[in-house]
């Protein structure tokens, strides 16, 4: 009875989540089938993926490369790992956390399920739970990434129903909702990061990005999805380079 | 219906970003990951966004519309507008502004 407890507790801290969740999934679902494919397609993206900002890069790329060739799919997927590279941080806390705990070392077979649902959200909602001396219980954390995970799912089930009625001139106007919606992550970014300090390196690793991949394009006519994951690279050495500058020197306050 | 090449993509994300999550939890042992690898990956998701915004946002559609919109959902998120007003705005200005631009 504890562990349903547990569960119920977590799947009532997953509700913020899913509030934020919620919006996102219907705007990729609608996206997926905006680029032309279908509505199984998107929801079998966020069932087994289940990384918004990884979704949501690769569609754009997708439509941006207009079909798939074998090339296109290995830019599309190098760049989802990459971006997904930050997932070990996040879990090995949690893991280490779990670990912790009075009960010790969570089954194989539970962690397993645990690592799924990991998200920076649901890293988020867990981290401010441990930061307010609760012991993290693993029924707590599959509660609140079920949440987490039906809302996502739901989400965009719903938005690719939505995307299959819309008409036609309004699915031109969601190619540009596309870049609204990352420059609303990316301003969320910069907020998350609360002060200065840690917001400097966002800001660097953003326009040292940007920056690049205007170079490597424009200038250099280079292809998108080569591009783009050299952009990244070097935008997140530049950020990694701010910190490391910051952190030795304390500026800026 | 679903698109075979789209599913090759989706199952190829999942098991790499599945291991990412995975892996920790499977070898508790391996401490911390160094601080400097951590900087580094701190920074990749704001990079990612920089380089998918510039220069795609600005070569598809009228410039000025283009740059009217993602100005608008940046500002309106730094300022801690929630994301359902912020699409509805985008798609909103998006619209108008190419139904103008189409006369």
């Amino acid at each position: 009875m504890a562990v349903i407890k547990l569960f119920l507790t977590g799947l009532v801290a997953a509700v913020p989540i899913a509030t934020g969740y919620v919006p996102v999934a219907i705007t990729f679902g609608i996206l997926v089938v905006g680029t032309g494919l279908h509505l199984l397609d998107a929801v079998l993206a966020s069932a087994i993926v289940f990384a918004g900002a990884t979704q949501i890069m690769a569609i754009g790329m997708y439509g941006g490369l207009s079909g798939a060739s074998g090339p296109a799919v290995v830019q599309i997927v190098v760049a989802g790992w990459l971006l997904n590279l930050r997932h070990l941080l996040m879990s090995s806390v949690i893991a280490h956390t779990l670990a912790a705990g009075p009960a010790g070392q969570p089954r194989r077979a539970v962690r397993s399920l645990v690592a799924f649902g990991v998200t920076d959200e649901v890293f988020s909602v867990a981290s401010l739970h441990a930061a307010r001396g609760e012991t993290l219980r693993p029924a707590f954390l599959l509660g609140l990434e079920f949440g987490a995970y039906a809302a996502w799912v739901g989400g965009t089930a719903l938005g690719a129903t939505l995307g299959e009625i819309l008409p036609r001139d309004v699915r031109g106007a969601l190619g540009l909702a596309l870049y609204a919606l990352f420059a609303a992550l990316l301003a969320g970014q910069f907020r998350a990061a609360g002060e200065k300090r840690s917001a400097v390196p966002l800001v660097t690793a953003a326009t040292t990005a940007a920056a690049a991949n205007v170079l490597f394009r424009l200038v250099l006519g280079m292809g998108a999805g080569s591009a783009f994951p050299l952009a990244m690279t070097a935008g997140a050495l530049a950020g990694w380079i701010a910190a490391t500058w910051i952190h030795d020197t304390g500026r800026p306050r | 219906m679903i698109t075979p090449i789209w599913v090759v993509i989706c199952v190829a994300l999942m098991a790499g970003t599945y291991l990412a999550r995975a892996l920790p939890f499977w070898f508790p042992r391996i401490d911390s990951l160094p601080p400097a690898f951590k900087r580094f990956l701190d920074g990749v998701p704001a990079a990612a966004l920089g380089a998918l915004i510039l220069p795609d946002a600005l070569t598809g559609a009228p410039p000025i519309v283009a740059l009217t919109v993602v100005t608008v959902a940046f500002v309106l998120a730094l300022r801690g507008t929630g994301i359902t007003v912020i699409v509805l705005a985008a798609i909103v200005i998006a619209w108008s502004g190419l139904t103008l631009m189409a006369f």
